[in-house]
């Protein structure tokens, strides 16, 4: 039989924070809260060491609690009156009355490379630059689907939006995405 | 689960196939949806260029690694919070 795994909190930062961090960063977007979110996430580890029953990984247990604690911040952010003002837009940016594309919305093939391997680390800091572009509930909702890859009915509960109105954001996210990484690419 | 392409129509527009393709990724269509997606991908190459990139930026976002790191002081700042707890 396997032995159980124990904690040693004195090594976790050595061992884990950085991983931690970018975690979170990716997911949050921002440094500052990426910190506060490992800070908290050890010091509950800490103040709950007795609910860890050394079936999972010391790291997979921290993991664990960050991942409550971002869900706790998008969350918390969807809450924010603020953040909900912009998605009853009036125009539509990409579309037509008739539902075509418009002109200068027409998607064009992206520059070589970005399938590429050893173009992605440029890749992904287009795309952390276009992910800033989104506002709160559209950054919140970018990182549970995409990154979390949690089921829309779970989404819809923890923003609390309906099922149309997900559907509507996903969308809208989507196709902003997609022009600003095409935008970013050509830019270079 | 719904989805937002009621009509009764074969052909849909741009916007609504755009729809279909992010729901795609997601969910089961029914299938007069994926019918109506197919014939409308096979006229309009936007669509289709659409509907590529975005299965790639799926791909290549549920891949994303940073190298963000915390610098040596934030480290040990977090060192010593935890220390303190432990006493």
């Amino acid at each position: 039989m396997e032995s159980l795994h124990k904690l040693n909190p004195q090594d976790w930062v050595a061992k884990y924070s950085d991983e931690l961090f970018g975690f979170a960063f990716i997911r949050v977007s921002d440094e500052e809260t990426s910190r506060d979110l490992i800070q908290d996430t050890f010091l509950s580890a800490l103040r709950n060491q007795e609910s860890f029953k050394g079936e999972i990984s010391e790291k997979n247990w921290l993991y664990h609690i960050l991942k409550n604690k971002i869900i706790d911040h998008y969350r918390k952010n969807a809450k924010t009156p603020l953040t909900r003002i912009d998605d009853q837009q009036n125009e539509d940016e990409f579309f037509d009355e008739s539902g075509h594309w418009k002109k200068e919305s027409l998607p064009n093939p992206f520059n070589q490379g970005v399938n590429n391997q050893q173009h992605s680390f440029e890749f992904y800091e287009i795309l952390e630059k276009c992910k800033r572009k989104l506002n709160e509930l559209q950054l919140n909702l970018f990182s549970m689907k995409f990154l979390d890859e949690i089921d829309s009915e779970e989404i819809c509960k923890e923003l609390e939006i309906s099922s149309s109105n997900y559907w509507v954001l996903i969308h809208r996210i989507k196709l902003k995405i997609r022009k600003c990484i095409e935008k970013l690419l050509y830019g270079k | 689960m719904e989805n937002n392409t009621n009509t009764k129509k074969l052909m849909i527009t741009c916007k609504e196939a755009t729809m279909l393709s992010v729901q795609k990724a997601e969910i089961k269509l029914s299938f007069q949806d994926r019918f109506r997606l197919f014939i409308h991908l096979l006229v309009c190459q936007y669509c289709r260029l659409f509907d590529k990139q975005s299965k790639m930026i799926d791909k290549l976002i549920s891949n994303w690694k940073t190298d963000k790191k915390l610098s040596d002081i934030e480290k040990n700042h977090l060192q010593n919070i935890i220390e303190k707890e432990l006493k």
